[in-house]
């Protein structure tokens, strides 16, 4: 019989050790490859392995999902941690990109709370607007030479570390502990972004903010932008649409404001 | 390696350290950075990094190049190191003598390799092409071990030195992972010292490690314990003066703890350096 190849060894060995997290799994086969005074001693060492793959990945996952973890409380969380490993091992050099379908995953989990999967959701927001690209943020500043009738077609730029989100459950208050699993279902929009500090924040909008907010994201000149509130008198819209924006630019979610040619 | 600088005694940088970094107050003499941490779009970490190398030399340490493995290298992966290393100009760049992917899939982990001749060729063949692709010699760094393999042909410090020659590239001795291995494997710890091919030695980790019922377990949670010190003796009467790292990952402590280690790795050389050119 020949020597088993490079490849056989490493095959082997992910059988044993990755493909079903949490549950011993040596591939026949292996055994005979480690050393070992006998089969217990090479089980041991083998389980070394085993067990630091589940457990490093549990808690990348852990800390990328606190929320998520924390609801589900520890028994659930880990189940459902080695579930997602068995159907979605890592497949990035970078094990920051280990939670890219939690979200996906829970959603298609019939048992658990559908709720989990939309705070998932803004978790993972969260993560990938932490190291989204930089962008300096425009100021008030930008906007204080613009003269009156260049407001209606000036244009906006959002940083790039901002990201919205639809859920069908209001999902800030489960992150913020305000609701458990039982909360009960609500449309709610949320934006979530990196200040210039780089703290990340995230905010629920109402339909009008929410509608302006994806038009502006879409390009749109701020008088389509402000048709968003078209449902009210024309003075409170453009009172509301100027208070949104000031707000925007507060919170540093602009990066450029595009005069008319 | 005679062509790298003897940068002194560092620390690896970790997240919770980050404050320091930006109030100015992390002082040592280099920092090693996780390479995979850095290759973001934009946000903190960038910053941090920034900041660090205004404050000390970097270095690029890598967890998941793969280069015992049987997956093509990933491209995309030495594209996005190439930039770092373009745009953060570290000291030198290392990775581990381990494979850690299959099948697309990575275990986020430094996972042996069995010492054969075939192993040899196929890794030293690899580490040239990185070191082709990023234009520079790497290191490379042998790993802690729980299992070994009935194929083997050879003890780990000939596959080590084997590698090294083959590749032309630089060795990262880990002190900590050559005790520990060598208490699972039960090799000479010194002998592994004595026949790794000393010009090619460019940095050394020191760590601590936990034990396990009759296992000793790479944790990098704890302080380096009295028999790693000692073998870090031994390492610089053979090698001389190598630019020194402290790892620690987990419970980690404050930073003046950590550095109080790379101080104290500092005192030992100069001990040991004195002693040995009194004796010489
Ligand atoms: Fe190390």
């Amino acid at each position: 019989m020949p020597a088993p190849s490079l490849h056989d060894v490493q095959r082997l060995f992910w059988q044993s050790v990755a493909v079903r997290p949490g549950r011993d799994s040596i591939a026949p086969g292996f055994l005979g490859l480690v050393r070992g005074r006998d089969d217990s001693e090479r089980r041991t060492r083998i389980r070394v392995y085993s067990d630091a793959y589940l457990l490093r990945l549990r808690d990348v996952l852990r800390e990328d999902f606190p929320r998520v973890a924390a609801l589900l409380g520890t028994d659930q969380f880990d189940q459902v941690v080695e579930n997602y490993l068995e159907e979605f091992p890592s497949d990035q050099p970078s094990v920051r990109h280990l939670g890219r379908v939690v979200a996906e995953f829970l959603r298609h989990r019939e048992e658990l709370p559908k709720c989990l999967a939309d705070l998932a959701e803004l978790e993972w927001a969260r993560i990938e607007v932490f190291d989204a690209p930089d962008a300096a943020s425009a100021t008030v500043a930008d906007l204080i030479s613009v003269v009156a009738d260049e407001w209606p077609d000036l244009r906006f730029r959002v940083i790039p570390a901002m990201q919205t989100l639809r859920a069908q459950y209001p999902v800030h208050q489960l992150w913020s502990g305000d609701e458990s699993l039982d909360v009960s279902a609500a449309q709610t929009s949320l934006r979530v972004w990196r200040k210039d500090d780089y703290e990340v924040l995230h905010a629920p909008m109402d339909e009008r903010e929410s509608a302006a907010l994806h038009k502006m994201i879409a390009g749109e000149t701020f008088a389509l932008i402000c048709e968003s509130f078209g449902d009210l008198a024309a003075a409170q819209a453009a009172e509301e649409a100027s208070g949104l924006l000031a707000r925007w630019i507060e919170d540093g979610i602009i990066c450029r404001v595009d005069r008319p040619d | 390696m005679s062509l790298l600088p003897h940068l002194g005694h560092g620390v690896g940088l970790r997240t919770v350290h980050y404050p320091q970094v930006l109030d100015g107050t992390a002082r040592a003499d280099w920092f090693e950075l996780i390479s995979e941490n850095f290759m973001i779009q934009g946000g903190r970490p960038l910053q941090i990094l920034e900041k660090a190398r205004e404050l000390a030399p970097i270095v690029f340490h890598g967890v998941s190049l793969n280069l015992g493995g049987i997956d093509p290298l990933r491209q995309d992966y030495l594209a996005e190191l190439d930039l770092l290393i373009r745009h953060f100009a570290p000291a030198w760049v290392s990775d581990h003598l381990c494979w850690g992917a299959i099948g697309g899939h990575f275990a986020h982990d430094l996972l042996p390799l069995p010492y054969t001749e075939e192993t040899v060729r196929h890794v030293a063949a690899r580490i040239r092409h990185v070191q082709d692709r990023l234009g520079r010699r790497i290191l490379v760094e042998n790993v802690s071990s729980y299992i070994s393999y009935s194929i083997s042909s050879m003890p780990e410090w000939s596959f080590l030195s084997a590698v090294a020659e083959e590749a032309d590239c630089g060795i990262l001795l880990d002190i900590n992972n050559i005790y520990v291995s060598a208490v699972n494997h039960g090799f000479s710890p010194i002998e592994y010292l004595c026949k790794v091919p000393a010009e090619r030695v460019g940095q050394i980790h020191l760590a601590g490690h936990s034990s396990q019922g009759d296992l000793l377990i790479d944790t990098h949670d704890h302080p380096v314990p009295a028999t790693v010190w000692r073998l870090y003796r031994e390492a610089l009467r053979k090698f001389g003066a190598v630019s020194t790292l402290v790892e620690w990952d987990d419970q980690i402590p404050s930073f003046d703890e950590l550095i109080a280690e790379a101080h104290h790795a500092r005192e030992i050389e100069g001990e040991v350096l004195s002693a040995s050119s009194i004796s010489a």
